[in-house]
């Protein structure tokens, strides 16, 4: 009986001082990533949390455009996922990334949705009443997306509306809601029937829609960080990511 | 180089939204103000659901009712030939929707404070409804409505989230001064901003100083 | 509507009322035919019905039955009729006055001119001199007195040329000295222009001052109406108003005035009274006085000297008693006019009061201002 006492006092103390006291042999890591990539970096989360139980890692996630601005005024991100390859190059060429940390972690792949199949030739055999697409100014997919016009010719009417969304998922929800005839979304938006009615832009038609990522100064010695960085290079997620439809050219 | 074009488009987009309300709204205002019964509880609260309602969920379920597969949008569509969403039309619907509980509830408000007595001095006088609407109410309300337009036309001109949804951002058209910001702070073309925001800002400043200053004074107590 | 729209030409102005109404506590049930021309009170307590009446009859308040002003019917409910207010030749004057505050005095008395039926036979000329309201046209309504609004109301409702006036306390938010001021105004414009009038009041003096015919309500329902005089004495009126404003109405005329003493001496059947008052009086004018019985001692010998100036010399010609109380109604003939005088019982044993004795009425009251008591 004295035993059992014993015990239970036992594990309850370092129950307790688990719970109390920070430890320092795991770490806890805040990552900040682009909306459009949210749902593929849970899932990683999900995967690396399996295998590394220790570690605690935090997602958050907003445009790419306002995680920059956070950043920027002292946001407390570890590790920065953006949905472009502009922003982390700025933050390293201010000086706030770890170097060499910067690289891609996923290409985009762009898409053309319609209310009915598209095809390769879709935007010169129709007559589109509303051409959507995202913002190029905001979104590398619309500057894909414009990019995919141009290299293709394509000589809109002047009776087409062409509508700019301010992001990919947006985009996405108006064709969805059949209020835009054609639209240039993800793939990674894209449901499996959807994938069956759409038309897969080839890449050479546009800039690669480069995803990349970057770890910031402060989480240098991050181990959770770090650990999560090198789970990004495993097989494992580079399979992930591509189910989720991007490409990951593992040599960049 | 300031975006005349979206300062323009907006200040059209408030005017016809403003003036259409102001019909729209003075009725179902007078209404409010003058009915009671069960219906009543449930107009006034789907008339001020616009002020609790996030723009984005205005906007996204505007964005399936415009849509040519929904009724509206479809028939919208066989009128006009032309779709609801991503057009000026569109956007004074929405507008008219978005702003609607401005331009009800002062005049509401001012309906309810004048009363019956001085409407039943009229009709003891031989003024007929619309004489004592004309003669009576409207000179009695007239801070009511003074407030009601400028908060309307104000709030109109602010109006970002449903217009992001329905919009499709279309010079001329569609691409309002709120869009134009929010797209200079994104593209991190912060002078622009600054000066159509500043712009912005100013308006709105003496809009609402117009409408406070000029409540300052007491109110005309009947009898 | 009706070709003679003049109210001096009209003859009878008998007001049929049948009348059905549910207010929130109360139904209210009429049935009476009341005789114009001239001032017909309408009394009783507060919450009897007497603005809900009223209101019926100008068509602000639903109600089933019927209202018929001689051959116009503004309310047949069998016969579907219901004219909406604006559409009844009916002026009001609420106890708000609720002149339009965005409109001078010279608006208000303009907008109900413009609304008036052609052509109109009372005029602005006329309203304006008869109310002496000529000095305020040019003012703004916000900063008139209590008195003045009410006679720029009264002016405004004439305009409108109505076949009935209906006056709903016009009186009760004024103050002693501004009552006393309109109370004659009242008077004049009903004599002048001889447009018959309902006058509601839950004062019994303004109703004894102006009304001819009295109606007595209570509960929605009519207790006593006929001439102000026996309605006065009538004794559903005690048990309505209970004790404090059962009294009689006395006439006098006015045949001096002592202006020292600010006293106005009548002349009541031939008998002196002293009635202090601080509004003038001219010479010959007919006051009624209200004089309740709870202000009249009686004595059986003439009295010495004392603060009470008033004494009546007459016959007791009634003696009323009841078991269950106290006080004994004694009615007192003053020369043909009747005054009513509460006593205990106990005063009627010690003094032996009888039947047809002559009797000394000491009457003492502050100050009647025209029938109207503070």
């Amino acid at each position: 009986m004295q035993r059992l006492w014993q015990q239970s006092l036992r594990a309850s103390v370092m129950a307790w001082l688990l719970i109390c006291t920070p430890t320092a042999w795991s770490d806890e890591a805040l990552i900040a990533v682009a909306t459009n990539f949210k749902v593929v970096a849970e899932r990683l989360l999900q995967q690396f949390h399996e295998q590394q139980p220790t570690h605690r890692l935090r997602l958050v996630s907003a445009s790419t455009g306002k995680l920059y601005a956070q950043i920027l005024n002292g946001a407390p991100f570890d590790l920065f996922l953006a949905a472009d390859a502009q922003r982390p190059q700025r933050l390293e060429q201010q000086g706030l990334t770890v170097t060499e940390s910067r690289h891609t972690y996923a290409l985009g792949q762009l898409a053309l949705l319609g209310q009915q199949p598209v095809m390769a030739d879709t935007l010169f055999t129709t007559t589109i009443h509303s051409l959507a697409m995202a913002n190029p100014n905001l979104a590398p997919y619309g500057l894909a997306a414009q990019q995919t016009l141009g290299h293709l010719n394509v000589q809109l009417q002047p009776s087409t509306k062409v509508v700019l969304a301010d992001n990919i998922g947006q985009v996405y929800a108006m064709v969805a809601t059949g209020n835009a005839q054609l639209g240039f979304v993800a793939l990674a938006n894209l449901s499996e029937p959807d994938k069956m009615r759409a038309w897969l832009v080839p890449t050479e038609y546009h800039q690669p829609i480069a995803q990349q990522l970057v770890l910031m100064h402060r989480a240098a010695d991050n181990s959770a960080a770090l650990a999560f960085l090198a789970f990004m290079q495993t097989s494992t997620t580079v399979d992930t990511i591509k189910s989720f439809g991007y490409q990951v050219n593992p040599n960049d | 180089m300031i975006e005349w074009s979206a300062i323009w488009l907006t200040l059209q987009l408030a005017g016809v939204t403003t003036c259409i309300l102001l019909f729209l709204g003075t009725a179902l205002a007078w209404w409010l103000a003058n009915h009671d019964g069960p219906l009543h509880s449930l107009i006034a609260a789907l008339t001020a659901m616009p002020l609790v309602l996030p723009p984005t969920v205005l906007g996204f379920y505007l964005l399936l009712l415009f849509s040519p597969n929904a009724p509206l949008g479809q028939t919208w569509l066989a009128l006009t030939g032309d779709t609801l969403t991503f057009s000026f039309s569109g956007l004074v619907f929405a507008s008219c929707v978005y702003s609607l509980p401005f331009m009800v509830q002062p005049l509401q408000g001012a309906f309810e404070v004048l009363g019956r007595a001085p409407l039943e001095a009229a009709a003891s006088l031989g003024a007929g409804p619309i004489d004592r609407f004309f003669n009576v109410v409207l000179p009695l309300s007239k801070r009511g409505f003074l407030t009601a337009i400028v908060l309307t036309f104000a709030h109109t001109i602010g109006e970002f989230g449903v217009v992001l949804m329905v919009g499709g951002n279309i010079p001329e058209q569609t691409r309002v001064i709120s869009i134009a910001i929010y797209e200079n702070v994104e593209t991190l073309n912060y002078a622009q901003a600054h000066t159509l925001a500043a712009l912005l800002m100013t308006f709105s400043l003496v809009v609402l100083l117009v409408v406070y200053a000029g409540n300052k004074r007491p109110p005309l107590r009947i009898g | 509507m009706q070709a003679t729209n003049d109210p001096r030409c009209a003859s009878g102005n008998m007001l049929t009322l049948k009348l059905q109404a549910h207010v929130e506590d109360f139904d209210l049930s009429i049935s009476e035919q009341l005789p114009g021309p001239g001032i017909c009170g309408l009394f009783g307590r507060s919450g009897s019905g007497k603005s809900t009446l009223l209101r019926c009859i100008a068509g602000f308040q639903a109600c089933r039955g019927q209202v018929i002003l001689d051959d116009q019917i503004w309310l047949d409910s069998a016969r579907g009729i219901n004219l909406p207010a604006y559409q009844r030749p009916v002026g009001f004057v609420f106890q708000d006055a609720r002149l339009f505050p965005h409109l001078s005095v010279h608006g208000n008395l303009a907008f109900s001119l413009r609304r008036a039926p052609r052509p109109a036979s009372i005029t602005f000329d006329e309203v304006i001199d008869t109310l002496a309201i000529s000095g305020l046209l040019e003012r703004s309504v916000v900063n008139l007195s209590g008195g003045e609004r009410q006679r720029v109301a009264l002016g405004r409702t004439l305009l409108s040329q109505p076949s009935l006036l209906l006056l709903d306390e016009p009186l009760s938010a004024l103050d002693t000295q501004s009552k006393a001021e309109l109370l004659p105004f009242i008077q004049r414009i009903c004599d002048a222009f001889k447009i018959p009038a309902l006058f509601v009041s839950h004062a019994i003096e303004e109703v004894a001052q102006l009304a001819d015919h009295t109606v007595l309500l209570e509960q929605g329902r009519i207790q006593a109406a006929g001439a102000t005089t026996e309605v006065l004495e009538s004794p559903q009126l005690t048990d309505l108003t209970g004790r404090t404003d059962s009294g009689a109405l006395l006439t006098g005329r006015v045949v001096g005035y002592d202006s020292t003493y600010q006293l106005a001496m009548l002349d009541c059947a031939g008998q002196s009274l002293a009635v202090p008052t601080m509004t003038p009086v001219t010479i010959a004018q007919t006051l009624k006085l209200f004089i309740r019985s709870k202000d009249v001692s009686v004595a059986t010998t003439e009295p010495q000297p004392s603060s009470i100036r008033n004494v009546l010399v007459g016959t007791l010609t009634a003696i009323g008693t009841t078991d269950e109380s106290p006080f004994a109604e004694l009615s007192i003939d003053i020369g043909g006019q009747y005054l009513s005088a509460r006593v205990t019982r106990a005063a009627v044993a010690d003094l032996d009061l009888h039947t047809q004795d002559r009797i000394y009425a000491l009457v003492k009251t502050v100050s009647f201002d025209h029938g109207v008591n503070p």
